[in-house]
């Protein structure tokens, strides 16, 4: 790829998203908007209107606009959640209130028809210790409750004492990986950053949270920014860096206010900014809001959407530790990891081990949605089983249901039954039923619901979102929904539908160039494995849930 | 980072930067492409070129890696082969062969020629997602009923030529070839260079000039050079019953490589043009008329030899065509110098 560079005339890092976003007129991009807008960023309007015209909240002249929508995602359209009014409405990608599920857009703002807590609710309370959540149950969220925990101790240490090998040594032992779904352990990415050649270096804190079934990074976001902002600075310091995005998902606008107020007062503190702690170290926050677009969290459409190229992922390698925002080292790392870093070096590794369970360390945030009692947000150790966290944590199905299947990793880390809620949630044994934990978002299906209903739900959710890069995911994604129709009734039913499913998911797995098509076929495939028999009864037109009318 | 690295078992010298795919046409291997064009980025779209790297967990785009030494690759398998297949099938499920009219009236597009000669039928059926798309202007037809989204002509448009008229707009099934706002092509920053036909591996973009002449069975090929400047860029003219039905570019000529602009590209319709003069022609009373070659020269040598006596060698200037060839150049400087006797000589080529 072309060597690029921000645009030396501004001070801006990243101007391509807040630009659109200041020249939207109510979502709408105007002709004359786009041409001045080219013009001073220096952009081929070609190349601008290709970009813009990615998303889904930018709608450009002559589009229809986007007043209103609801959700119907995988979560949202399962039996039981289903919103039953609104069908005139369009739909919109789903926006992560999966917990309060129907899900609604109003002219800017996601609400539910279920609760008004929006991106605001309190996660459930775990019976252990909780790290994270620990700091989000203050009454307030200011500076000065997350101080009185010690918080910006941390950062104050490091840029103070300079204890950087301390630092480093602490979160390689503590094993810390990545939360946002590749599990990469986070020391190694920090110092790869921080040995590559090239700068100025970034650090990038995905918040584009768009997997479905997973809002997990929502509380922290909404209710205590500062952790995040002190993990930023601390892997500022870390990896030799000065500047840090928060790439925030459109879906979560209250967010955006939260974090800009929380950037305002620690700056002011000279906790941000310049000389932080009175130190040399100077370290300045960015906002940028998305847009809407799953593939935007794949964390090289990410980059490409901040430099205003049209978001589609790179091919890999060069990483981004070598080669990220504007060809420079980046660390890219989701909200859930970089809040646990003060938290490690606070307490130490030995702690964030004990955390764990059954050899692995830390907790995790879980979202659990779709058919249970207590849907939501909990904290538990890494290496919970599925059942604990499912059937006792989240209340199992509604009385009287009987649990059907759970996916894990919103929905691309896979589909199991439930024969496997014995799973140790952790990063190792998923692996073994060819599943992973990913982002920690489980979606449970009961008996009132139908497997190949919700398949098709998540392959039409992976179709709307796949960024049109590759052949076999742009192409594949269609064809398999439409294979999908025929089995839910809602299309025709070619012979040897099985087999054309089989082979196009098999070779999407292998031959796509992101996540996003590789991950297609695990959904698929644990239809076809684990509920062959109600995959075949659809072959002749039958659903025993009856779900699907034929 | 010099060094061997295999490719099918077979030894390979390392090039810095070189890609997989180049590396191994170099020693005869041709791992299939659609979204290959080597002037520009790759964009690994296709993902046909899939091969395998021993210690990858995935297959890699063999275009958009470069082969490094120690490197292991297979180029065929049965898994390669299946994925492939499949991959074709998927893009002629939105392109089927009989649709062609590229293949039908031009040539072979690179598409086709690749299912057929891996005999892939279409086995999957489904919506496509491209539409036709009107456009006024006089060279460049836009059917994207045909695309299969190589997204090569935006590179082709916007890397090389720098014009920047298209770009991919929309996501998924639903993108789409546009200009700014899905305008015309007149509308736009397109030189109309017609290197977007050129690179296109379907029947998405034609020379509209060229459909309706023949079928492409019926035409040969002849190499030329474009007579329009002196960069004489290389051609093939498109011959069919004894006409010039079209123009392609000469990819080997070492000018220009592939490339031409509008007047190589689309401007050699002048050869059959009933309006081309087929004698010389005189003014005679205001009008020009018809003239034989003996009338004209004697009509020149006449005024010629008259200017020169009355006024001088002085009040000639001679300008000279870069689309004449070396040799007719290098005798019209010595025609000026030591026929007419002055050194007013200039040629357009200079500027
Ligand atoms: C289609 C797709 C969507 C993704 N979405 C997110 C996301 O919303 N948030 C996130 O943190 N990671 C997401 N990822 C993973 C990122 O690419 C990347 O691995 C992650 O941000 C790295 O941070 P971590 O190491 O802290 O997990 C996504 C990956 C893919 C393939
Ligand atoms: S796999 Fe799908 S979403 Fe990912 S790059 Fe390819 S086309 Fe885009």
């Amino acid at each position: 790829m072309k060597e690029l560079r921000p645009n030396p005339q501004s001070s801006d890092p990243a101007p391509f998203l807040a630009e659109l976003h200041r020249v939207a007129k109510g979502g709408l991009l105007s002709r004359t908007a786009l041409e001045e807008l080219a013009a001073s960023l220096q952009t081929p309007l070609a190349d601008l209107y290709s970009a813009a015209s990615f998303y889904h909240y930018f709608k450009l002249d002559g589009d229809e606009p986007l007043g209103e929508g609801v959700c119907r995602g995988p979560v949202c359209s399962l039996s039981g959640i289903t919103a039953r009014a609104h069908f005139d409405l369009p739909s919109i990608s789903c926006p992560g209130l999966c917990d309060q599920a129907p899900a609604r857009y109003d002219r800017g703002d996601f609400s539910s028809a279920a609760s008004s807590d929006g991106g605001f609710r309190l996660p459930h309370r775990a019976n252990g210790e909780e790290a994270l959540f620990h700091h989000i149950r203050a009454p307030d969220r200011r500076l000065e409750s997350y101080r009185r925990n010690d918080g910006y101790g941390m950062l104050l240490n490091l840029v103070q004492n300079k204890s950087d090998d301390d630092a480093f040594a602490a979160l390689q032992a503590s094993g810390l990986s990545g939360r946002g779904g590749a599990a990469f352990p986070l020391a190694l990415k920090w110092r790869a950053v921080r040995d590559a050649e090239g700068s100025p270096k970034y650090v990038v804190c995905n918040a584009d949270e768009g997997e479905p079934g997973t809002f997990k990074d929502r509380p922290i976001l909404h209710l205590q920014p500062h952790l995040l902002l002190e993990a930023m600075a601390i892997a500022g310091y870390l990896a030799g860096a000065n500047v840090g995005i928060i790439y925030l998902r459109y879906e979560y606008p209250r967010a955006y206010d939260v974090l800009a107020k929380a950037i305002g007062e620690a700056e002011e503190e000279g906790l941000l900014g310049s000389n932080v702690g009175g130190s040399s170290f100077c370290f300045q926050i960015h906002i940028r809001r998305g847009a809407g677009s799953y593939v935007c969290g794949e964390e090289s459409a990410l980059l490409n959407s901040l430099e205003g190229r049209r978001p589609w992922p790179r091919e890999r390698p060069p990483y981004p530790t070598s080669r990220g925002l504007w060809g420079r080292p980046t660390v890219v790392n989701n909200v859930e990891t970089l809040c646990f870093v003060p938290l490690i070096l606070r307490h130490g590794a030995d702690w964030f081990g004990s955390l764990g369970r059954g050899g692995s360390s830390g907790t995790k945030i879980y979202s659990v949605s779709g058919r249970v009692c207590r849907p939501g947000n909990f904290e538990l150790p890494v290496g919970i089983s599925a059942r604990e966290l499912i059937m006792d944590y989240a209340g199992g199905p509604p009385s009287g249901r009987s649990l059907k299947a759970f996916t894990l990793g919103g929905i691309s880390g896979g589909l199991l039954a439930s024969e496997h809620l014995s799973l140790s949630l952790d990063y190792r044994s998923p692996a073994k039923h060819g599943v992973f934990l990913g982002s920690g978002g489980v979606i449970v299906l009961d008996d009132q619901c139908c497997v190949v209903d919700f398949v098709r739900s998540c392959v039409l959710f992976y179709e709307a979102e796949s960024c049109g890069k590759c052949t076999p995911c742009r192409i594949g994604t269609v064809r398999l929904r439409e294979l999908l129709d025929g089995l839910t009734g809602r299309g025709n039913l070619p012979s040897g539908v099985r087999q054309q499913m089989e082979k196009i998911s098999d070779t999407m797995g292998a031959s796509s160039a992101c996540g996003l098509g590789q991950s297609v076929p695990l959904v698929v495939s644990g239809m076809g494995r684990f509920f062959a028999e109600e995959l075949r009864e659809h072959t002749q037109r039958k659903c025993r849930a009856g779900v699907c009318r034929f | 980072m010099k060094g061997k690295a295999r490719i099918d078992g077979r030894s390979v010298d390392c090039v810095p930067g070189q890609s997989i795919v180049a590396a191994a046409k170099g020693i005869g291997i041709a791992i299939p492409t659609l979204c290959y064009d080597p002037r520009v980025e790759p964009s690994a779209t296709c993902r046909l070129c899939l091969v395998k790297v021993k210690g990858r967990r995935l297959p890699v785009a063999a275009c958009a890696h470069a082969l490094e030494p120690e490197m292991e690759v297979t180029s065929e398998d049965p898994d390669l082969e299946s994925w492939r297949r499949t991959i074709l099938a998927l893009a002629l499920s939105e392109n089927p062969a009989a649709e062609c009219r590229r293949c039908a009236e031009i040539g072979p597009c690179e598409l086709h020629a690749l299912a057929k000669k891996l005999a892939v039928s279409p086995v999957f059926q489904g919506a496509a997602s491209g539409r036709f798309k009107e456009d006024s202007n006089p060279f460049i037809r836009r059917d994207y009923e045909q695309c299969i989204y190589c997204y090569r002509c935006t590179r082709v448009c916007g890397e090389l030529e720098q014009a920047h008229a298209i770009a991919p707009a929309g996501r998924g099934f639903k993108s789409r070839i546009a200009t700014f706002f899905d305008g015309g092509l007149l509308e736009s920053s397109c030189t109309f260079c017609g290197q977007c036909v050129q690179t296109c591996p379907t029947g998405a973009l034609m020379d509209k000039k060229m459909l309706g002449k023949a079928r492409a069975t019926e035409a040969t090929k002849v190499r030329s050079v474009c007579p329009f400047c002196g960069t004489g860029c290389g051609i093939e003219l498109h011959v069919a019953r004894g006409r010039v039905i079209g123009v392609t570019p000469d990819w080997n000529a070492p000018v220009n490589q592939g490339s031409l602009c509008v007047k190589g590209q689309f401007g050699l319709d002048f050869i059959h043009s009933p309006e081309r003069l087929t004698t010389p022609l005189i003014r005679r009373n205001g009008k020009l008329t018809a003239a034989t070659w003996d009338e004209a020269y004697g009509l020149i040598v006449g005024k010629f030899q008259q200017i020169k006596d009355e006024s001088g060698p002085g009040a000639f200037a001679l300008w000279s065509s870069s689309r004449g060839t070396s040799e007719s150049n290098y005798l019209m400087q010595k025609f000026a110098r030591a026929v007419i006797g002055t050194n007013n000589i200039d040629n357009c080529a200079r500027t």
